[in-house]
């Protein structure tokens, strides 16, 4: 089974985004502030949480609950547009759970980026420890066990994009076989900014998040307490207050 | 982090409200989570911080397990959606179990009937050798049971927490108990009664706790302790084993 953690504030989007995964066997973890849609109270594949954490928290709480034996994660202003069985095939056909899948997206614009847009030195802020072909784990698919066994996400970055990049520079240094495909497995809508819903997130990056990885990666550590959720605003002020 | 974490397995929205503020006179100055698992969650708490809510469907023990994994405090407790907890009783019980070591826990006395009208049992009531289900080889006669019991976080973690082979939320309790106690863990009766349940035996609402009792409880309770028992520390991820449906909801 395959758990897909989904840190969410748009429940509107939840339908579509639910219908849209292609996948065999699969539990999505929705990890929310606001009400699950009255449409998918029904399927018993759908975890729920109300939190009202960050996105990060948000995020590990729902791995707290992943059954799957592998996990990944996704945005909720985005859908899949291809399927995961592929992926989970490949996963399932080497036995060494440290491989890890990453798959390309495409946002707004529907623009494919060649691979030199998800590598992880062009694409977050300079770190030395990082090396040239490492890849950005954005959209990834790995084994639960070993996301476990890295403690997850570091619940101390606020948004997602920044905890996937450490979560990625800590599995590659911890000599994960990464392969990114050129398959583009989800299209997502992009807020540049403070556009729509999108200034917390914003300014959690720029104000905190991107500086806090640089800094946090001069003596990186590749595994931290799964249970550092916990250590986190139970109340992420920047969009809940 | 909160002092006390409440986790209550709900089928009954209706009563989650009355519910959470009976657990706010109850605790007087100790802060605490209300962590509800279950069905749906009744719109007054919606908007509440401390009040976190896992939509589940499966058996009240594994609600329990999985709704202790949220837990932020150093303290943990649960209780049934039918009770209401009494003021100042769980503060008085959070003050015994913080002078005591986080080994120990607390028995929480209650007690059930129709529209609240039940008496809280004597001090006898609350020890293995009084139910006729507890006489068994592996079953110390003097340990206390503690179908609704208050522990360390950290011990309850340690230990593994519930066994979900269990449904009921009450031979894994006992199971747990006797863990506590085996583990050098001393077990103490709360000061007074803290939850008055509104419990109707016999009713539809009840058929499937009656079921799992005879026809998957006792008889895994039966097949562990009818013989020599040391077990102390179990998976506290041994919920993912059991099913994420539970009868009541095929």
């Amino acid at each position: 089974m395959l758990s897909i953690i989904l840190p969410s504030i748009r429940p509107h989007n939840l339908d579509k985004l639910y219908h849209s995964i292609i996948c065999d066997c699969f539990e999505l973890i929705i990890i929310s502030p606001y009400d699950l849609p009255d449409c998918l109270k029904q399927y018993k594949n759908i975890k729920y949480v109300r939190d009202f954490g960050s996105p990060v928290r948000a995020s590990q709480i729902g791995a707290t609950l992943a059954e799957g034996k592998y996990i990944t994660w996704m945005a909720d202003d985005g859908v899949y547009i291809n399927s995961l069985d592929n992926i989970i095939k490949m996963l399932n056909n080497d036995d060494n759970t440290k491989n890890v899948v990453c798959c390309k997206y495409t946002e707004g614009d529907g623009i494919v980026h060649n691979d030199n847009y998800y590598l992880l030195q062009n694409a977050y802020p300079y770190v030395s420890c990082v090396k040239s072909n490492w890849w950005i784990f954005n959209l990834g698919i790995m084994h639960t066990s070993y996301f476990n066994s890295l403690g997850g996400w570091d619940c101390s970055f606020e948004t997602t994009a920044l905890s996937h990049a450490d979560l990625a520079l800590r599995a590659q240094l911890d000599n994960a076989s990464v392969n990114m495909l050129q398959t583009v497995l989800i299209e997502c809508t992009h807020m540049p900014n403070i556009t729509g819903d999108h200034a917390p997130v914003h300014y959690a990056h720029t104000e905190h998040d991107a500086n806090f990885y640089s800094i946090k990666n001069q003596h990186p550590q590749i595994k931290i307490d799964i249970n550092n959720w916990k250590n986190s605003p139970k109340i992420w002020s920047r969009r809940f207050v | 982090m909160y002092n006390i974490t409440i986790c209550i397995p709900s089928i009954r929205t209706e009563r989650q409200a009355d519910l959470y503020d009976s657990i706010k006179n109850s605790v007087e100055n100790y802060s605490f989570e209300l962590i509800l698992v279950g069905t749906s969650i009744h719109q007054n708490l919606v908007g509440l911080p401390n009040v976190k809510f896992i939509l589940s469907y499966s058996a009240p023990a594994r609600c329990a397990q999985i709704g202790f994994l949220l837990s932020e405090s150093e303290i943990i407790t649960w209780g049934s959606d039918d009770g209401r907890f009494q003021p100042k009783a769980l503060k008085e019980c959070i003050d015994l179990l913080l002078s005591k070591t986080t080994k120990d826990g607390i028995t929480i006395r209650y007690c059930e009937g129709p529209n609240f009208t039940g008496s809280c049992p004597d001090d006898s009531y609350w020890t293995g050798y009084t139910h006729a289900d507890q006489r068994l080889i592996g079953v110390n006669p003097s340990w206390k049971i503690a179908p609704v019991g208050m522990y360390y976080t950290e011990t309850f973690y340690k230990l593994g927490g519930f066994d979900c082979r269990f449904e009921h939320l009450n031979m894994c309790c006992h199971d747990l108990a006797y863990r506590i106690q085996k583990n050098g863990g001393q077990i103490y009766l709360s000061p007074n009664l803290v939850i008055n349940c509104d419990q109707n035996p016999g009713t539809q609402e009840h058929a499937p706790v009656q079921n799992a009792y005879f026809i998957n409880d006792l008889p895994l309770w039966n097949s562990l302790y009818n013989k020599e028992n040391n077990i102390i520390n179990i998976d506290y991820d041994n919920w993912k084993k059991a099913p994420s449906v539970w009868r009541r909801f095929k």
